[in-house]
This record gives structure tokens, C-alpha cells and sequence, in this order.
């Protein structure tokens, strides 16, 4: 208990401190309200509705997840604490015994996995993760480059032939005195 | 006058028993140190930034734009405390206070040196400078950690403004996600140690790597404490990726700073706030990092422990080495936020609970079958294996004649 | 304990459970009951179960009720008209079955006198801590090898509550 009284007062002192901050602050500033001021910040926005509005069920969800595997790291730390000083038999059986409880937990866990509880992309991929992959990976038109007046563009042989000023190339940028080279030119 | 010199103090001077008074000295200085430190934090990330991103940081104020970080809070401090309205007064102005408080307080338990006394009788005992080495010490910081979710949570939810509520949420999810591996990592080393006393688990790393046998060489007492006993390596690495991992998740900072990722949630739980309530959660957040890169430093990199164990490094206190240690981890924070970019929030869900929470509790029992045969000393912790007998004592079972 | 720190654990602990019953906002009442909690630890220390006074931090306070929080956002029950109930039978009820919990208690104390901490802290002092507990918990001779493992049983269900209850799609 004695040992304890230090974290105590250290906890109470740090009170004091965010107490005092609060406070200071509080006392130290202006006071100009005005409406503009008062009103939620939306990046100039309106605000819309009211502000504490209902959120995904995925975020209790997590937090029921957490209080689950919270209690049994709990359990865990008597069983690491104790486990050290243990002779080879004695140890075996502590391991034994956490290892049932935790592969209980741990099927527990797969269920969560299985039911994609924690999958946070939407629930159609979390049933078959690659039913995105084919649209993906399906061939697409080729990205045609230039406007109405170049006509098309390869952009291999301007990589190639057409020095582009770029920042720190000084190098480059004296070979082409006074001009800056643009995609038209190659077709002059 | 010698044993000051060898860093010996006697327990009796003018009449005071000094070793009861080491856990006020370790609270002065650690709240000396913190609110020194506080406004230079701030300063060496903006310096640090600066070099990476080749260009000149802050050199306006002062030398080198040292004197930048006083004049910011003098600012902030004279800054109007703009309190929006339709916000919840009560707990709009104790969130930050949970933040601070508890970042003030998750210290406590942190062993910053070892103090060696001469007792009476002649011998010498050391004791870990501590504001209370406990026997809980571990789960009291991530107690500590637990509870930080309230301010977030509690400023969001408070400020009436949509993107402070989402922050809020995000960030509450984000801790509790990577509080479970972040107390599986320490798991791993507290199974080597057989201790939750921060003080002892420090200890337990001053000793020959790998469990060599002792000899007197000097080129073999190097190595004895030194940074490959460490547990670092000394539980197999993956601990300490693992915490590393989960302590910059858990003081939300980049890559993993999604509660305030500016380019969705404008400033995420703390936009409502202005002046020094802003700087409050500011300030909480940077005391936060101090102690976990503090508990990292203790539990994963020998806490006082010099890195070898020759002569001009053991001449330098403990408490240096300490610290030296925490700035690497500020190093680490600068460093990495300079350089990653910020993750999906799905991606950091996957992580933690996928990847990390998985991977600690497999390496938690793989550790566990590695040391089946090495036999502990006994009795590190001094507390005794209680008798079946006392724990059938009467707890709460009344009789008259308990009264002595 | 000293009577300085008893009076204000009992002040601070006992006004935050008569505020959290008291105050309309659920938000409010919530903060309220983790400082109840939060008290109820210190208890624990000053009763030197360290170990039962961090399960109380890391569990209740730190768990559990931001479970309660998130619930209380989950239903947007922020509003404290979403709360008002009128002509509920609820107060009184609450305040008959508050009124015996008192009556017995007195007569409790007066009929029994419970072991002081003071008295019994030399026995007590070594079964508090995370060792104590993990050396009975995990011993073989002891009967809590069973409770143990049934506890995982209970989280395996809980588990699958959660999931049933919040993913009913799947």
C-alpha cells in the first residue's frame, strides 16, 4: 500500500496540471464570441443535421471483440508471471492448461475471421475475396495521350527524343536555349 | 566521500532515510523532465522533418529557432477559448483534461535508473528509481493507455461536429484494436521474466547474452547487460516489432494518425478546439509518446542499462542512458512520419487484429514451449507461493471475535 | 489507509454513483460510473488485491464501458428527452428495493463486525498480487482448474453472441 501513495499523488499532481491548464487558459484569452465562431466547424459548409448521428454497428462489434480478448490476455498474465520459477513438469501442465484455453478462444477467433466480423471493405468481398480481382484484371481500351490538335501521342518516343526542362536538370535545360519543347513540335 | 563517487549513497544523512525518498525524487524529475522536454519535442520533430525533407525547419525565433516552441504555447496561451455552441460544456472541457492527466500519470510505474545505497550495517543494495516500482507496474501503464480512450472518445462525441465524432470513433476503435497486441508483446518478455515490476525486468537483462556462462575476462564482461542481452533480441524480436508497432498505433501518430488524417477529418477529434485546450491534447499526445518509447526503452532495450559494459560507458548515470533511449524513440516517431505515408483504415484494422494479434499469442506460447526446461531462480519477486490453507481464511466471512 | 485518503475516495466515489444515477445525459452518467470504478480500484490497493485493482482498470473501466459508450452512441441516446419516461412504475420500485439493500446492510453491520484491512493486511497481503493469484489459479490441487477453462467456454459464447447479434446477415 505505502508504495502505491507516490502513484497516487503523482496521479493527483497531474491533475492539478490539466486542472491548471483548463483553467489558465480560460483566464489568459479573449472572450469575443460571435456567431461564426460558435457555430460547427465544416469547412465554411452549413452544418447539416444534427451532428451526433447513429454510426456502424462495425465499431461496437470491435469493442465487444475487445472486452472478449481483453479478459483472456488478462488471464494471461498470472500464468506468465508464475509460469518462470516453475519446474519442467509443473510447467508443462500450466502450458497445457493455457493452451486449451486459449485454442478455445482461438476458435472463437476463427468464427469472427470466417464471418468476416472483422473485414472492413465492404461484406461481398469479405464473402469471396476475389470477386473484385476479375473486373480488375479484365483488359481495358488502350490509354490513348495529346489532344485535338497533336493527333495521338507515344509517349515512348517523346521519352526518348524530347528533352522536358525539368526542375534541377540545368544541363538539360542549356541544350534548348530559350525554348521549352512541347509536344507539338515533333510534328512541325 | 568515495562511495559518492562509485554512486553509492548512504541510507542515512541528517537523519533521513534517503531510499523512502526515491520515489519523490523520481516523480520530480520525471515531471521536471517532461515539461522540459515538452516544448523541445516539438522543436527537434519540426528539425528532424526538416532535414529529411531538405529544407530549413523553423530558424525564425531565436538561435536556430530554438526559442520557437516557448513562444507557441505564449501564444496559445493568449489565444481567445473559442467554445462552440450546442457543444456538451461539461465534457467538452474534460476531455482534455483525461488526456493530460492520464499522460502525466502513465509514468509512475516507469523504472528510470538504479540508486545504490550503503546500509547501516555496510552492505550495499540498490534500488530502482521509480515513483513506485509496483507489483502491477506493467498492467498499470497499460491501465493508464486503457483509459486514454475517454478523452478521445469523450472530446468527439462532445463537440457537436460531425468530423470530431468520426475521428473520435476511429481513434477509440484504432486503441482498443492495438491495446491487445500491445499487451501480448509484453507478455513475451514478462514470461522470461516472471515479473510485472518494470524495475525487475530491467534487471533481468543484466545479464550474459544468450545464456552464456559468466567469466572474468573484461572482454567478456563486456557483453554482460550489454545490447545483445538486451530482450530486444532476447525474446525473439518479434515482441518488440510488435510494440513498436502497436505504440505508435496506440499514441495515433503517423502512419497510423487516421483520427486526425487532415485530408478527410479536418483535424479529426480536436477540431473544435482552440488555444490551449488544443495544445492540451497536443501535449498529451507528445507525454504519451514519451512513455511508451520509456516503456519500450525499459522492456525491450535494457532501460539504464549502457549498451556494453566497459569503463567510459558506466561512468555515465542510468538515468542518461534512459533517456537517450527515449529520444530514439521520438527519432523513430519523426522518422517514420516523415516517411510513411498514412495507412486505409481497413489496412490498419487487418493489421492489428489479422497480423499482430495472431502472431503475439503464437509467439507468447512458442516462447513459453523454448523455456520449458530452463528452471527460474526462485523468488525473484519475493512475494511467497500462498498456503492452500490461508486462502480458505475468512475474507468477508464475519464472526464476532475477528476484531483482534 | 489514512482517514485523509478515505475521506476523499468516499466523497469522490459516492458522489460519482449518485451522479451517475442522478444526471440525465447518458454520456455523463457513463463518465461518472468509470469514476466509480476507477475509486472501487483504489479500494482494491488500499486492500492490497493489486492485481483484482487492475482487472478493475483494464477490464471495467477501460473495456467495458466503452462498450457502454459506444452503445449509448449506437442508439444516438445523446439527447436526454430520448430518456424521459413518465408514469413508470421504475422509481419506485428502484427506490423500495434500494430502501431494503440499506436495511439489510445496517443490519449486517451491526449484527457482524467484518475483518478491519488493518487487522488481517499480514495474512492478506501476499494473495493479492498477480503471482499469488496465477500460483492458485493454475495449481492442480486447487478447484479452480475447472472454472478456469469453462470461463473460455463463456468468451467462445459471448463471441458468438456478438457476431449472431450484430452480423445477422451473414
Amino acid at each position: 500500500m505505502n508504495s502505491y501513495l507516490p502513484i497516487l499523488i503523482m496521479v493527483g499532481v497531474s491533475l492539478a496540471i490539466s486542472t491548471s491548464m483548463v483553467v489558465g487558459s480560460f483566464l489568459l484569452g479573449p472572450k469575443k464570441p460571435s456567431v461564426a465562431k460558435s457555430s460547427p466547424y465544416e469547412c465554411g459548409m452549413v452544418p447539416v443535421g444534427n451532428a451526433r448521428e447513429r454510426f456502424p454497428i462495425k465499431f461496437y462489434l470491435i469493442a465487444m471483440l475487445f472486452i472478449i480478448f481483453d479478459v483472456e490476455t488478462i488471464f494471461l498474465y498470472p500464468f506468465a508471471v508464475v509460469y518462470r520459477d516453475q519446474a519442467y513438469a509443473m510447467k508443462v501442465f500450466y502450458l497445457t492448461e493455457m493452451a486449451v484455453f486459449s485454442a478455445i478462444l482461438f476458435v472463437g477467433y476463427f468464427y469472427i475471421l470466417g464471418k468476416g466480423a472483422l473485414d472492413w471493405d465492404g461484406s461481398d468481398r469479405a464473402k469471396s475475396p476475389d470477386s473484385t480481382s476479375a473486373e480488375v484484371l479484365a483488359p481495358r481500351p488502350a490509354l490513348r495521350f495529346g489532344n485535338e490538335k497533336s493527333g495521338d501521342v507515344d509517349l515512348d518516343l517523346m521519352a526518348h527524343n524530347v528533352s522536358v526542362p525539368m526542375f534541377g536538370a540545368s544541363s538539360q535545360e542549356e541544350r534548348l536555349p530559350g525554348r521549352v519543347a512541347t509536344v507539338g513540335d515533333r510534328e512541325e | 566521500m568515495s562511495d559518492l563517487f562509485n554512486g553509492i549513497f548512504p541510507e542515512y544523512w541528517a537523519g533521513i532515510h534517503l531510499p523512502s525518498l526515491v520515489p519523490y525524487i523520481a516523480m520530480v524529475g520525471s515531471f521536471a523532465f517532461v515539461l522540459g522536454i515538452l516544448p523541445m519535442l516539438i522543436w527537434i520533430e519540426r528539425v528532424v522533418i526538416a532535414l529529411m525533407q531538405d529544407r530549413k525547419g523553423p530558424n525564425r525565433v531565436g538561435p536556430r529557432g530554438l526559442l520557437q516552441p516557448p513562444a507557441d504555447v505564449l501564444k496559445l496561451f493568449f489565444k481567445e477559448d473559442i467554445t462552440p455552441g450546442n457543444v456538451d460544456k461539461w465534457l467538452y472541457y474534460i476531455a482534455p483534461m483525461i488526456t493530460v492527466t492520464l499522460a502525466f500519470a502513465g509514468s509512475a510505474t516507469l523504472a528510470t535508473a538504479v540508486m545504490n545505497f550503503r546500509a547501516e550495517n555496510g552492505d550495499v543494495f540498490s534500488l530502482p528509481v521509480s515513483v513506485g516500482d509496483v507489483n502491477v507496474g506493467l498492467l498499470y501503464i497499460l491501465g493508464i493507455s486503457s483509459l486514454q480512450v475517454y478523452g478521445i472518445i469523450l472530446a468527439g462525441w462532445s463537440s457537436n461536429n460531425k468530423y470530431s465524432l468520426l475521428g473520435g470513433l476511429r481513434a477509440s476503435a484504432q486503441l482498443i484494436s492495438y491495446e491487445l497486441s500491445m499487451g501480448l508483446s509484453l507478455l513475451c518478455v514478462v514470461i522470461l521474466v516472471g515479473s510485472l515490476k518494470v524495475g525487475s525486468i530491467v534487471e533481468a537483462q543484466n545479464v550474459m547474452p544468450f545464456g552464456i556462462a559468466e567469466r572474468p575476462e573484461w572482454w567478456w564482461q563486456m557483453f554482460k547487460g550489454s545490447f545483445l542481452s538486451w530482450f530486444w533480441i532476447g525474446s525473439g524480436l518479434i515482441p518488440v516489432i510488435i510494440y513498436t508497432i502497436s505504440m505508435i498505433a496506440e499514441t495515433n501518430r503517423a502512419p497510423f494518425d487516421l483520427p486526425e488524417a487532415e485530408s478527410e477529418l479536418v483535424a479529426g477529434f480536436h477540431t473544435e478546439y482552440s488555444s490551449m485546450k488544443f495544445a492540451m491534447f497536443f501535449s498529451g499526445e507528445y507525454v504519451a509518446m514519451l512513455t511508451v518509447s520509456g516503456l519500450n526503452a525499459a522492456v525491450f532495450w535494457g532501460g539504464s542499462l549502457p549498451p556494453l559494459n566497459i569503463l567510459p560507458l558506466t561512468l555515465v548515470p542510468g538515468f542518461i542512458w534512459f533517456i537517450i533511449k527515449i529520444m530514439m524513440g521520438i527519432f523513430l516517431y519523426t522518422w517514420l512520419r516523415a516517411t510513411l505515408p498514412r495507412l486505409r483504415y481497413d489496412a490498419l484494422m487487418n493489421l492489428g487484429w489479422k497480423r499482430m494479434l495472431p502472431l503475439g499469442l503464437v509467439w507468447l506460447f512458442i516462447l513459453a514451449a523454448l523455456t520449458l526446461h530452463s528452471e527460474g531462480s526462485k523468488g525473484r519477486d519475493t512475494v511467497p507461493a500462498a498456503p492452500v490453507a490461508e486462502i480458505k481464511a475468512p475474507a468477508v466471512r464475519g464472526t464476532r471475535s475477528a476484531r483482534n | 489507509m489514512s482517514p485523509l485518503l478515505f475521506w476523499i475516495l468516499a466523497v469522490v466515489s459516492v458522489g460519482a454513483a449518485v451522479l451517475m444515477i442522478t444526471t440525465k445525459n447518458p454520456v455523463r452518467s457513463a463518465l461518472a460510473l468509470v469514476t466509480t470504478f476507477l475509486c472501487v480500484a483504489v479500494y482494491y490497493i488500499t486492500l492490497s488485491a493489486q492485481f483484482i485493482a487492475a482487472v478493475q482498470v483494464i477490464v471495467y473501466a477501460g473495456a467495458i464501458m466503452v462498450l457502454f459508450l459506444f452503445v449509448i452512441m449506437l442508439l444516438n441516446l445523446g439527447a436526454p428527452q430520448a430518456l424521459e419516461e413518465k408514469g413508470s412504475l421504475q422509481p419506485v420500485i428502484a427506490w423500495s428495493l434500494g430502501g431494503i439493500l440499506l436495511l439489510t446492510l445496517t443490519a449486517a453491520r451491526s449484527l457482524f463486525t467484518l475483518n478491519s484491512p488493518q487487522a488481517g493486511a499480514n495474512v492478506y497481503e501476499p494473495l493479492g498480487t498477480v503471482r499469488a493469484i496465477g500460483l492458485n489459479l493454475f495449481d492442480p490441487a486447487q478447484p479452480w482448474l475447472f472454472p478456469f477453462e469453462m470461463t473460455s467456454i463463456l468468451l467462445l459464447v459471448a463471441t458468438v453472441g456478438a457476431i449472431i447479434m450484430a452480423k445477422r446477415q451473414v
